[in-house]
């Protein structure tokens, strides 16, 4: 079933429409969830509840305002951070103690998705948070200060720490990596 | 690698990676039942509903004559007649030594029925349960299942509370027992417990009592005779605690079967008057003419405030009340007309010389008038009505269509102005060539709709209306009717 006859169906309530949804979205937003939820049984809770505001809003839903699957990654995200927002609160970094640090070059490279996964969770999770919902879900640092009910410039600060640790964490991975402090 | 780039790796890594998932598991446990395929035409759902139709009514019909006086709430006082035929088919149906047992005999909030079953199947025995049965006053509110031989419960209405406390207390034994026995095995026959629910004395203490009377009471009887408390397994051990995680079952807003929303429609309109004559005679093709050149269309507008019943296909009934306005001018324009006559009046005599008027004396004077006829005036009909319409509309994502059509009845009208009759304007009133109701319109209208966040949404289409009724008496020869065209504009406001 191709995208517009999935959206098509979904928006009449059709049930195969919503099956075929989960049968080509799941492992993608599986990914996002992953991206917030500590392990995989508590991801796949996450998704599952995503799927069911999914279902329940996607008259919401308009192609103008982006594609279907940011627009569900983004409601998965936001279900995923609703299961973890007591602990978002519990680290902050100021800009001041941030690092440059330059990473190897074929270090990402040469991960695999899901070792690139396991560094990214290996973060601390404030940090982590922020990252994933500026870089690979696309909010800005005011809107992610108002998701997480944080400052903007701690959201901005925790992305450069979350920046800082996952380079240093990329290049350990790295044999000959070099690891320069740069004031 | 670009120093500061590092997010753009780790984006462009994972944007697309798909995790492993079960994805049909994950389907499965979002509780989400599969379906065919096909999706039925409307059509095809009116015939299956109207095959549901009688087996539903039969089904309902087959529950109301099966539990008809047996658990309806009130105590029920088993015929000895009906009780002797039941134990009597569960006696020949068993065919096998079971032992009498009195149950709860002691308990003063059971009234246990001395159950004296056909012990091996003697004939004798028989009788003498049909004789217990019959000297017995069965004032009980068991009846006794034939099929699974569970004595079920049936309470009083008026004690519920004290009732419900009990069955809470005893609902669990209830369930468990009824694991525990084959309701197709006629080889075990259970008296679980029975409640004089009538008993105006039950206290707290007591209803704490009878529930454990009833957990401590369930008894089997087997085929060898014996009596055993029943193997009652915890919670533990049927694993109602491992249960998987309760799924919540979706709910898909805003698909309820039908749905019922607000609308507002405001429609200004192009009113055109329409007269066209009944008795053609010179008179009135004069007057016509007449009312063709003086009387103009202005702006005319209705506004509806409907109710809106909405199927999912988008079909939709809507009704609710209307104000409409049609306002025209009268524009008669201003002639002179000057004429000359002689009357008779007073003419002054000058006697030629001085020029002085010395006398006055009664004439004939010439007269000059100068009459200017026109008029200009504002005229309305104001019209309150009932809408009716059947509609149609179909969303696409934020945007979607509308078509409906409708009639609609007239309550109420008033006008005021003046016309052209007999060459000067007069009132409506002293005319009096209208009727008091304007009668039926019928209307269409298709167009856009804009849907809101909140399924809200505005439309805006253009409408057109036609009054079908003549809006003159008929004795004066001709006809008014008029056509609308318009532009509605609505909104739509969910209810429910």
């Amino acid at each position: 079933m191709k995208e517009a006859q999935i959206i098509k169906g979904c928006l009449e309530g059709r049930k195969e429409a919503q099956k075929a949804l989960v049968m080509s979205y799941s492992g993608y937003l599986m990914t996002v969830a992953r991206r917030y939820m500590p392990d995989n049984e508590s991801a796949k809770d996450a998704l599952q509840d995503g799927y069911l505001k999914i279902f329940k809003n996607f008259h919401q839903f308009s192609q103008k305002k982006g594609a279907l699957k940011s627009w569900m990654s983004r409601i998965v995200a936001n279900e995923a951070l609703n299961k973890r927002r007591k602990f978002i609160d519990s680290y902050a970094v100021n800009d001041q103690e941030a690092i440059i640090v330059e990473v190897a070059p074929k270090a990402i490279d040469q991960l695999h998705e899901e070792d690139l996964l396991k560094v990214i969770n290996g973060i601390p999770e404030p940090y982590r948070l922020v990252f994933n919902l500026y870089i690979l879900e696309g909010y800005k640092h005011k809107e992610i200060a108002e998701l997480l009910n944080i400052k903007e410039s701690t959201s901005r600060a925790n992305l450069t720490r979350a920046k800082t640790l996952l380079r240093k964490r990329i290049i350990e991975l790295e044999p000959n990596a070099r690891w320069n402090t740069v004031k | 690698m670009e120093h500061g780039k590092i997010e753009n790796h780790i984006e462009n890594k994972l944007s697309n990676y798909e995790s492993p998932v079960d994805a049909e598991g994950l389907w499965n446990s979002l509780g989400i039942e599969d379906t065919p395929t096909t999706h039925f035409s409307p059509g095809n759902k009116y015939r299956i509903y109207l095959l549901l139709v009688p087996i539903i009514l039969g089904s309902a019909l087959y529950l109301f004559t099966s539990s008809n006086g047996s658990n309806d709430g009130s105590e029920n006082t088993i015929s000895k007649e009906s009780a002797i035929r039941q134990i009597s088919i569960e006696s020949q149906t068993v065919n096998q030594k079971i032992e009498s047992k009195e149950v709860d005999s002691e308990n003063p909030l059971v009234e246990g029925i001395e159950l004296d079953f056909a012990s091996n199947s003697s004939s004798s025995d028989l009788e003498r349960l049909k004789e217990n049965v019959q000297t017995k006053e069965l004032n009980t509110p068991n009846r006794i299942d034939s099929k699974t031989n569970i004595t079920t419960q049936s309470f009083n209405g008026s004690d519920s509370k004290k009732i419900n406390a009990i069955f809470k207390n005893s609902n669990t034994a209830v369930n468990r027992n009824s694991n525990s026995i084959d309701g197709s095995n006629h080889s075990k026959t259970q008296v679980l417990a029975s409640y004089d629910a009538t008993n105006s004395e039950i206290q707290q203490s007591t209803v704490s009592k009878s529930s454990t009377l009833i957990s401590d009471n369930k008894r089997e009887l087997l085929l060898d005779g014996s009596l055993s408390n029943l193997d009652v397994p915890s919670m533990n051990s049927i694993g109602l605690m491992n249960f998987p995680r309760p799924v919540r079952c979706p709910d898909f807003g805003g698909r309820k079967p039908l749905r019922f929303n607000l609308d507002i429609h405001a429609i200004p309109y192009y009113s055109n008057q329409l007269l066209s004559l009944i008795d053609e005679s010179e008179l009135n093709k004069t007057w016509l003419e007449q009312r063709n050149s003086t009387e103009k269309p202005l702006e005319a507008f209705q506004v509806n405030v409907l109710g809106r019943l909405q199927t999912n296909s988008g079909l939709y009934v809507q009704g609710g009340i209307g104000y409409g306005q049609i306002d025209q001018k009268l524009s008669v324009p201003i002639q002179e007309t000057t004429s000359t006559s002689n009357e008779q009046g007073p003419v002054i005599v000058i006697i030629y010389g001085n020029g002085i008027p010395n006398d006055t004396i009664i004439g004939e004077v010439p007269v000059t008038t100068i009459e200017r006829k026109g008029a200009e005036t504002y005229n309305y009909h104001r019209m309150i009505e009932i809408p009716i319409a059947l509609g149609y509309e179909r969303r696409m994502n934020d945007w979607g269509f509308y078509i409906d059509g409708g009639a609609s009845l007239n309550i109420w009208t008033s006008r005021k102005g003046y016309m052209l009759k007999d060459n000067k304007p007069q009132k409506y009133e002293d005319v009096g060539v209208f009727t008091t109701s304007t009668g039926i319109k019928l209307n269409g209208s298709l167009g856009m709709k804009y849907y809101f966040n909140n399924d809200m949404s505005l439309s805006v289409g253009p409408d057109i209306r036609y009054h079908m009724q003549n809006w003159m008496k008929p004795q004066f020869g001709m006809t008014q009717k008029h056509l609308d065209i318009g532009l509605r504009v609505g909104l739509s406001i969910p209810l429910m």
